[in-house]
C-alpha cells in the first residue's frame, strides 16, 4: 500500500515538475552522412519522454526540453539509426544527427513476418517480405503467419480470414466451408491507415437459400467480413496481425485484428507485372514530395483471373486506384500531421454456365463491389504540454456500389407454383407453366461512417513511466440500396419461397464505443516490466427498445504484461502475458433479418382442360419475424503466456493462447405450429366449372403443423487453444543464409452453444413426424480439430548479385479430426397440437411417432480421423538487374512428399499442384 | 481404395484357381495356344424337378467383355470349352412335373469367372411362374426435355398390359418401387432378398375385384400427372387419358403434386418421400407390380422391415440402418429391375423374379436417355391380332432396352429435343404395326 502510495505521488509529483521545469531548447538537423544532404520527414524521437518529432524539409527538429539526459534517436528509411546522448543544462543546444545509409539493410530484406515485440502476440509483415512473397491479393499474405502454409490463390470464391485455428473440417480432415461459423472471419478486424473497413452493411446474396453448388454461395461475404481477394498488397508499406489481445484501442472484433499502413513516402514510379497460372497482374504507383515535407502518392492496380484458364466464363477481376496525401505542419505548440486518401476498389465476379455443356442452359451470376472511401487521419503531437501529447482524430467514409445479377434458365422438371403475396393472410398463388428465364437483382448501397478521437500523455520518471491513452469511436453503417428485385411470378428457382426486400428500409447500425488505456513501465535492476490496461466499453446506440441490447453497454477489460528480463549470459529472455475479451456486434443482416414466408397449399386444383382461366392455387401466407430480439454480441475470452529470448541475432518466441467464444452468431431453425384450411378438391366438377372455383364453396378440414424457419441466434462456439513458434536465426555468412523456422500446434473445437431443432424424416402412418414433432437436441453438430506444422524457410541472399531467394519447406505434420459424442435423444420437443415445448421422457420414448425423435449413432462416427504428413518445398527468388529491374519467380510446391496413409482400411493417395509465376518489377 | 480392389480381386482369382485345383485335380492344363478352357455346368434344379424329366435344356455363356454368345445343349458335352474370360451363364429348360404339366426352368449364375479348364459354374434355378396375371408393357422414366435442353419428369408413366387370352381385373393391383438401387449394392442384413422385394413406394389401384376388368390385349395406363403436359412443356405429350395417377398431397408450394381432376388417383399405401413420387429419373431402380392379399392397415403394421449395413467411407465405417417395406415375393406380379450398363451392380429382387434387367442410355446421367422408354418385346401377333408379349422373367430378354415410348409414337410427338415427330406406331419400340 505504501510503495502503491509512492508511486502516485511521484507520477504527480513528476508531472508537475516537467510542467513547470523546462529548461531549454534542443535543436538540430538530420543528413545524410555521405553527402550531406538534408532528411526531411525523419522521425526524431526523444526517450524517455516517447517524444516523436518530424524534421521539416531541411531536416530540422527543435524541442523543448527540462533538464536532464536525453537520448535522441533519428530513423529513417534506408540508413542506420543515430542515437545521441543530450545533457539538458539551461542554455539551448544544438544536436546534428549524420545518418548512414544503411547498405544492409538495403541489400538485406526481411522477407519473413517478424514476431512484434510489443504488448501482445503480432506478426509483422512489411513491404519487402510482401514482394518478395509476390501475392496476388491480401489472402497470400497469411502463408507466413505461424500455423499457416502457403495456399494456391483462389480466386472464384470469397478468401476469408482465419486467425489461429484449424478451420472447420469435414469427416476426411478436409477443410469445409460453413456459414455457422462465420464469426471466425467476421469478428477479425481489417483497418487501413486508422479507419476500419465496414462490412457491416454487407447485404448482398441471393435470397436465403443457401445450394453449395450455385456460384454465390461462396463469392457470398455477408456476415462474413472483409474478402481479402479485394486488397491489393502493392501500396501496402506493413501489415501488422495482432492474434494477442489487441490494445483497447481496437474493438468490434472478437478474433484479431489486422492493422494495414500504407505507403506514404516519396518512392519512384513502380511498376509491378505478375502472371501465374491463372491470373495476370499489374500496378503501378509513385510517391511524390511536394514541397514542405508534404507527399502524394499515387497508385493503382488491375488484376485478371480465371477459375480454370480453360473457361473464359468464370473469372475475378479486380481493380483499384489510390490517392493519398500526407502532410506535415510543424508549428508553435507541436507538429500536425494529416494523413488523407481516397480510395477506390473494384472487385468483380463472374460466372457463366457453358452452354454447350449444359443444353443450353442459361446460368449467369455477376457481383460487382464498387468501393470509394475517404480516409483522414490528423494527429497533433504538442510538444508544450506535460500531461498530453497526442491528439489523434480519424475519420473516415465509404459508399460501395454492390450489384448482383444472377440469370437463369427455370425449367421446372413438373409443374409448381409461385407464391406472390407480400403480404400476410389468404391469397391465390400461381402455376409456373414451363420454362422461363429468371431475373434476380440485389443492388446494395452499404454506407459506412467513422470517426474516432483519442488523446494520450506520458508522464514519469526514468524508471516509471506511465502511458495514457482514451478515445472514442462512432461507427455508422447502413444500406440504402434499392434490394433484391425480381419478379415473384419468375423466381429464379422452381421451389422459390422467399420475397423480395427493400435494403433502403432497414434500420441503421449505430455503434459507439469508448476506451481507457494506461500503460505503466517499470524499469530497474529486474528488467523492464510493462503493464498494459485497458477497457472498451461498446453499446449500440438508436436500437429500438424490443432488443435486449437496446441500452446495454458491453465492457472488454483487457490486460497484457510485459517483461523483458535482464540478461542471462548470452540470453534476454522475455515473458509476457494477456487475458482480454473481445466483442463483435452484430451486422445488420443478423439484427434485421429477412422476414421469412410460410406459404400452406389451401386449394390445389390444376383444372386440365383450362389450365390457365379455372385452376386455382389458394394458399395461407404467414410472415414471420425473423429477428431474434435477445440476440447479444458474440464475445470471446482469450488468454495468452508468451516467453521469448534472444541472443545476438537469434530470437525466438513461444506462445500459448487459449480463446473460448461461446455466443457466435449463426442462423438456428426455429419451428411453430400453422394452422390452414385443407379443402377438398375431389369434390368438384371440372365439367360443370365456368370459372376458377371457389374455396368458400367447398369442403375442408382445419389443419395445424409444424413448419421452421430461421433467427439470427448467438448459437456458435469456437474454443481456439495452440501453441505458437518461431524461431529467427543470424545469417551464417559463408552461406549468406538464415532460418526463419515457425509453426503451430492447434486445436480448435466448432459446435453449435445453444440446443437445436431439428426435424426427423420419418413417416408414420402417412404422416411426417416433422409435420407434429420437433426434437430439440442439447448438440447436434461439433468437432475437435487439430493440427501441428512447421515452416521451415532459408532465405539467401547475395548481395553482390542483387539476389536474394527463399527456399521453403512446409510440413502439416498431421490434421486430426473427431466429431463430438452426443446421445441423440432429444431434452425436449415441440408438439403441433398445442405449439409448446414438453420434456421428452421415458413415456415419450414409448410413443410411436416421438420414437422417432431418437436418433442413433455409432462409436465410428465419433472416431478420430488422422492424416498423414504434407511436406512441400516452395521457392522463390527475386534478381536485380541494373538499377531499374527486378525479375522474380516462385514455384510453390515444386517438390511434395505426401506418403499414402489409410484410413478405415481405406489407402488414401494425395496429390499436389504446383503453383508458380512470375513478376518483374520496374523501378523509375 | 485401389489397393484393396487389387487385393480382393487377386483373392478372387486366387480362390477360383483353388477350388479349381480342388475340384478338378490335377487335369488337362489350360489351353494356351488357343485361349480355351474346358468348362462344365451344374444346374441345381428346383425341389421336385428331376433331371431326367428335362427337355429342350440350353446354357448360354455370355462373354462380359466381348458380349459374345455361345449358347450349348445342357448337359454339357464332356469337351465343352469356352474362350477364357467373365461370363453371365444363362440356363433355360423346360421339364414336365407330371404327365400334363410342365413347366420352365430358368437360372443365371452372373459374373462367373472361366480363367482354368476344367472350370465348374453351378446355376441355381427356378420354376418360371406363367404370369395369368397383367404385366409390365412399359417404363417411361427418363422424361422429356423441355426447349432449353432442361429434363421435364413430370410426364413419366407406366404401362402394364393383358398379357392372357381372358379378361384381368385391375382392382387391387399395387405399384411398387424397390427400395434399393441397381447401382449400389450394400451388404443389407437381414438379406430377405430370397423371400421379398424391399420397397419404398406403394400405390394401389382401388377398386372391389371386378370394376376394372382389362380385356385381353388391353392396357392400362399409370402416370404421375394425368395432364396434358405439352401445356407446360410443348415437347412432351398428353396423360389425360391416363387410367391412373399417383398423386401426393403436400401443402407445401415448393414441393406440391398435381392432381388431375379427370385421372383417377391410386390409393397411397406408402412412399419414403415427404414430397411427391416420381420415378428414378436416371433409371436405378426396380418397378413391379404385386397382388397384396392382406388390407393397407395390416400390411403397414406387418411388414415393416429394418436393414443394416456397413458404409465404408475414409472417415470410418458406419453401420447404417434403414426401414421399408417388405413385399414377399409371392405376392409380386410382375417386376422389371431397370439399371444403367456402365452403373449396374446387382440386381435388386431375386432371380427367381427377374434375371435381367433393362435399361435407357449408355452411361449414367446420359442425356440421350430421355424421350426414351423401356418396352415388353413382341413375341408374336396371335391370329385374332393380339400382341402376345414376351414374358420369360428376365427384363435382359424381355424388353427392348433405350426405345421410344408408345404415348409418343400414339401422339406423334417429338421423338428428340429439336427433332422430328414420331412416324411409325410399334408394338414394342422396334416391330412396327402394320
Amino acid at each position: 500500500m505504501k510503495r502503491i502510495s509512492k508511486v502516485i505521488l511521484l507520477i504527480i509529483i513528476s508531472g508537475f515538475t516537467y510542467i513547470y521545469g523546462y529548461a531549454a531548447r534542443v535543436s538540430g538537423r538530420v543528413s545524410d552522412a555521405a553527402d550531406g544532404t538534408s532528411l526531411a520527414v525523419c522521425a526524431v524521437k526523444v526517450s524517455p519522454l516517447d517524444k516523436v518529432l518530424t524534421t521539416d524539409i531541411d531536416g530540422h527538429f527543435s524541442i523543448e526540453l527540462p533538464s536532464g539526459s536525453y537520448d535522441i534517436m533519428a530513423t529513417y528509411l534506408g540508413y542506420k539509426p543515430v542515437t545521441v546522448r543530450v545533457e539538458v543544462r539551461a542554455s539551448d543546444c544544438e544536436c546534428n544527427l549524420r545518418l548512414e545509409p544503411n547498405t544492409l539493410a538495403l541489400g538485406e530484406v526481411v522477407v519473413t513476418a517478424k514476431e512484434s515485440d510489443g504488448m501482445t502476440t503480432a506478426s509483422k509483415i512489411d513491404r519487402a517480405a510482401m514482394s518478395h512473397l509476390q501475392p496476388s491479393s491480401f489472402t497470400d499474405l497469411l502463408e507466413l503467419l505461424p500455423g499457416n502454409m502457403s495456399k494456391t490463390p483462389e480466386m472464384g470464391r470469397a478468401n476469408m480470414i482465419s486467425l489461429r485455428e484449424t478451420g472447420n473440417y469435414g469427416a476426411s480432415g478436409s477443410v469445409v466451408d460453413n456459414p455457422d461459423y462465420a464469426i471466425t472471419s467476421l469478428g477479425t478486424l481489417f483497418v487501413v491507415d486508422g479507419a476500419p473497413v465496414g462490412g457491416d452493411a454487407n447485404l448482398q446474396g441471393v435470397g436465403t437459400t443457401s445450394d453449395s453448388s450455385q456460384p454465390d454461395y461462396s463469392r457470398n461475404t455477408t456476415n462474413r467480413g472483409v474478402d481479402m481477394r479485394s486488397i491489393s498488397t502493392d501500396n501496402i508499406e506493413s501489415v501488422e496481425i495482432v492474434r494477442g489481445i489487441p490494445s483497447a484501442e481496437y474493438g468490434n472484433l472478437t478474433s484479431g485484428l489486422v492493422n494495414i499502413r500504407r505507403i506514404r513516402r516519396a518512392t519512384p514510379l513502380t511498376i509491378r507485372f505478375k502472371a501465374d497460372q491463372w491470373s495476370k497482374l499489374i500496378s503501378a504507383g509513385k510517391g511524390i514530395h511536394t514541397g514542405h515535407g508534404h507527399i502524394l502518392n499515387l497508385d493503382a492496380d488491375f488484376m485478371d483471373s480465371k477459375t480454370d484458364p480453360r473457361d473464359p466464363r468464370e473469372g475475378y477481376r479486380r481493380l483499384t486506384g489510390s490517392v493519398r496525401f500526407t502532410g506535415n505542419w510543424m508549428r508553435e505548440w507541436g507538429t500536425a500531421r494529416l494523413n488523407a486518401g481516397a480510395d477506390f476498389t473494384g472487385s468483380f465476379d463472374d460466372s457463366k454456365a457453358d452452354p454447350d455443356l449444359s443444353n443450353g442452359k442459361i446460368d449467369e451470376y455477376r457481383n460487382s463491389y464498387r468501393r470509394y472511401a475517404l480516409t483522414l487521419e490528423n494527429s497533433y503531437v504538442l510538444s508544450n504540454m506535460r500531461w498530453l501529447s497526442n491528439i489523434d482524430i480519424n475519420a473516415s467514409a465509404s459508399v460501395q456500389d454492390d450489384e448482383l445479377a444472377r440469370r437463369r434458365q427455370v425449367a421446372p422438371s413438373r409443374p409448381t407454383a409461385a407464391p406472390t403475396t407480400m403480404e400476410a393472410g389468404v391469397h391465390d398463388g400461381h402455376y409456373i407453366i414451363g420454362e422461363y428465364i429468371a431475373d434476380y437483382k440485389s443492388i446494395g448501397r452499404p454506407v459506412n461512417i467513422y470517426v474516432k478521437a483519442s488523446a494520450s500523455g506520458t508522464a514519469g520518471a526514468s524508471w516509471l513511466k506511465n502511458s495514457y491513452k482514451s478515445g472514442i469511436e462512432w461507427t455508422f453503417a447502413k444500406n440504402y440500396g434499392a434490394g433484391q428485385q425480381y419478379d415473384l411470378m419468375r423466381p429464379i428457382s422452381a421451389t422459390w419461397t422467399s420475397r423480395p426486400r427493400r435494403f433502403a428500409d432497414i434500420p441503421a447500425l449505430n455503434t459507439l464505443a469508448w476506451y481507457v488505456q494506461e500503460l505503466l513501465s517499470i524499469k530497474g535492476k529486474g528488467g523492464a516490466l510493462d503493464i498494459q490496461l485497458g477497457l472498451r466499453g461498446t453499446s449500440l446506440v438508436g436500437l429500438d427498445s424490443k432488443y435486449k441490447m437496446s441500452g446495454k453497454v458491453y465492457l472488454d477489460p483487457r490486460v497484457n504484461v510485459l517483461w523483458h528480463m535482464p540478461r542471462l549470459g548470452k540470453f534476454t529472455p522475455c515473458a509476457g502475458a494477456g487475458w482480454g475479451m473481445t466483442t463483435k456486434m452484430p451486422t445488420i443482416d443478423y439484427l434485421f433479418p429477412q422476414a421469412e414466408y410460410h406459404d400452406i397449399i389451401q386449394l390445389n386444383y390444376y383444372d386440365t382442360a383450362h389450365p390457365a382461366d379455372y385452376s386455382r392455387l389458394n394458399l395461407r401466407t404467414y410472415i414471420e419475424d425473423a429477428a431474434n430480439y435477445s440476440l447479444k454480441p458474440a464475445r470471446n475470452s482469450k488468454w495468452e503466456v508468451r516467453l521469448g529470448a534472444t541472443m545476438g541475432d537469434n530470437r525466438l518466441t513461444v506462445t500459448y493462447f487459449n480463446e473460448r467464444l461461446r455466443s457466435g452468431y449463426r442462423y438456428a431453425s426455429v419451428y411453430s405450429a400453422f394452422e390452414y384450411r385443407d379443402y377438398d378438391e375431389t369434390v368438384i366438377d371440372p365439367t360443370l366449372l365456368t370459372c376458377r372455383p371457389d374455396p368458400a364453396a367447398l369442403p375442408y378440414a382445419e389443419m395445424r403443423e409444424l413448419d421452421g424457419y430461421r433467427r439470427a441466434t448467438n448459437g456458435t462456439r469456437i474454443d481456439k487453444q495452440g501453441l505458437e513458434f518461431t524461431l529467427n536465426t543470424q545469417r551464417w555468412h559463408a552461406l549468406r543464409t538464415a532460418l526463419t523456422v515457425t509453426g503451430a500446434w492447434f486445436r480448435s473445437i466448432y459446435s453449435n452453444s445453444e440446443p437445436v431443432f431439428v426435424a426427423v424424416s420419418d413417416v408414420i402412418e402417412g404422416t411426417a413426424v416433422s409435420k407434429r414433432y420437433i426434437g430439440l437436441y442439447d448438440s447436434d453438430e461439433g468437432r475437435v480439430n487439430e493440427q501441428f506444422n512447421t515452416n521451415f524457410m532459408f532465405d539467401t541472399q547475395i548481395n553482390t548479385l542483387g539476389l536474394v531467394f527463399t527456399t521453403s519447406v512446409q510440413c502439416m505434420w498431421y490434421v486430426k479430426t473427431a466429431a463430438m459424442r452426443r446421445n441423440g435423444v432429444p431434452c425436449k420437443y415441440l408438439d403441433a397440437a398445442d405449439g409448446l415445448l414438453h420434456d421428452y421422457t421415458a413415456e415419450s420414448a414409448d410413443n410411436l411417432m416421438l420414437r422417432t425423435l431418437v436418433r442413433t449413432y455409432n462409436d465410428n462416427q465419433f472416431a478420430t480421423v488422422r492424416t498423414a504428413p504434407e511436406v512441400y518445398l516452395n521457392f522463390k527468388a527475386t534478381k536485380r538487374i541494373g538499377r531499374w529491374l527486378e525479375i522474380s519467380m516462385f514455384v510453390n510446391r515444386l517438390f511434395d512428399w505426401l506418403p499414402e496413409y489409410k484410413v478405415n482400411g481405406m489407402t488414401v493417395r494425395r496429390k499436389a499442384d504446383a503453383y508458380f509465376g512470375m513478376e518483374l518489377n520496374v523501378r523509375i | 481404395m485401389i489397393e484393396n480392389i487389387v487385393i480382393q480381386k487377386y483373392g478372387i482369382i486366387a480362390g477360383a484357381f483353388l477350388s479349381v485345383l480342388s475340384l478338378a485335380g490335377c487335369s488337362e492344363s489350360f489351353d494356351e495356344t488357343t485361349g480355351m478352357c474346358g468348362v462344365s455346368v451344374i444346374a441345381e434344379l428346383p425341389a421336385g424337378v428331376a433331371s431326367t424329366g428335362m427337355t429342350n435344356s440350353t446354357v448360354k455363356f455370355r462373354n462380359v467383355s466381348t458380349g459374345r454368345e455361345t449358347e450349348l445343349a445342357y448337359p454339357l458335352s464332356s469337351d465343352a470349352k469356352v474362350l477364357a474370360g467373365l461370363y453371365d451363364v444363362e440356363f433355360a429348360g423346360e421339364a414336365m412335373l407330371d404327365a400334363t404339366r410342365r413347366v420352365e426352368i430358368r437360372g443365371v449364375a452372373r459374373s462367373a469367372e472361366i480363367m482354368t479348364d476344367g472350370t465348374v459354374v453351378r446355376i441355381a434355378t427356378h420354376c418360371n411362374k406363367a404370369t395369368d396375371d397383367l404385366v409390365i408393357s412399359e417404363i417411361f422414366y427418363t422424361g422429356t426435355q423441355q426447349e432449353s435442353g432442361n429434363n421435364y419428369t413430370g410426364d413419366d408413366y407406366i404401362k402394364l398390359y393383358n398379357n392372357t387370352d381372358h379378361v384381368v381385373y385391375a382392382d387391387g393391383l399395387t405399384l411398387f418401387e424397390s427400395k434399393f438401387m441397381t447401382t449400389q449394392k450394400q451388404n443389407y442384413r437381414p438379406d430377405i432378398m430370397a423371400e421379398a422385394v424391399t420397397v419404398d413406394a406403394l400405390y394401389t389401384i382401388p377398386g372391389t375385384g371386378r370394376e376394372h376388368p382389362v380385356q385381353p390385349g388391353g392396357y392400362v395406363l399409370l402416370a404421375d400427372i394425368g395432364i396434358d403436359h405439352r401445356t407446360i412443356n410443348p415437347n412432351s405429350f398428353s396423360l389425360e387419358h391416363a387410367d391412373w395417377e399417383w398423386y401426393d398431397v403436400s401443402s407445401s408450394p415448393a414441393h406440391m403434386d398435381i392432381d388431375s381432376p379427370q385421372v383417377p388417383n391410386m390409393e397411397k399405401w406408402y412412399c419414403y418421400t415427404q414430397s411427391f413420387f416420381m420415378l428414378h429419373n436416371r433409371g436405378f431402380k426396380a418397378y413391379g407390380i404385386a397382388r397384396i392379399p392382406v388390407n393397407k392397415d395390416e400390411y403397414l403394421r406387418d411388414y415393416r422391415y429394418d436393414y443394416e449395413y456397413e458404409q465404408v467411407t475414409q472417415a470410418g465405417t458406419f453401420p447404417m440402418s434403414g426401414s421399408a417395406y417388405r413385399l414377399p415375393n409371392e405376392w409380386v406380379v410382375d417386376v422389371v429391375n431397370c439399371s444403367v450398363g456402365s452403373e449396374w451392380k446387382w440386381n435388386v429382387t431375386a432371380p427367381v423374379l427377374d434375371m435381367g434387367w433393362t435399361s435407357c442410355g449408355q452411361i449414367d446421367a446420359d442425356k440421350t436417355r430421355f424421350f426414351h422408354a423401356v418396352r415388353r418385346k413382341l413375341l408374336y401377333v396371335n391370329d385374332d391380332g393380339r400382341a402376345v408379349l414376351k414374358d420369360t422373367d428376365n427384363s435382359s430378354e424381355d424388353f427392348n432396352s433405350h426405345v421410344t415410348p408408345s404415348e409418343i409414337e400414339l401422339q406423334q410427338t417429338v421423338t428428340q429435343l429439336g427433332g422430328t415427330t414420331a412416324k411409325t406406331i410399334t408394338y414394342d419400340g422396334i416391330i412396327q404395326k402394320n
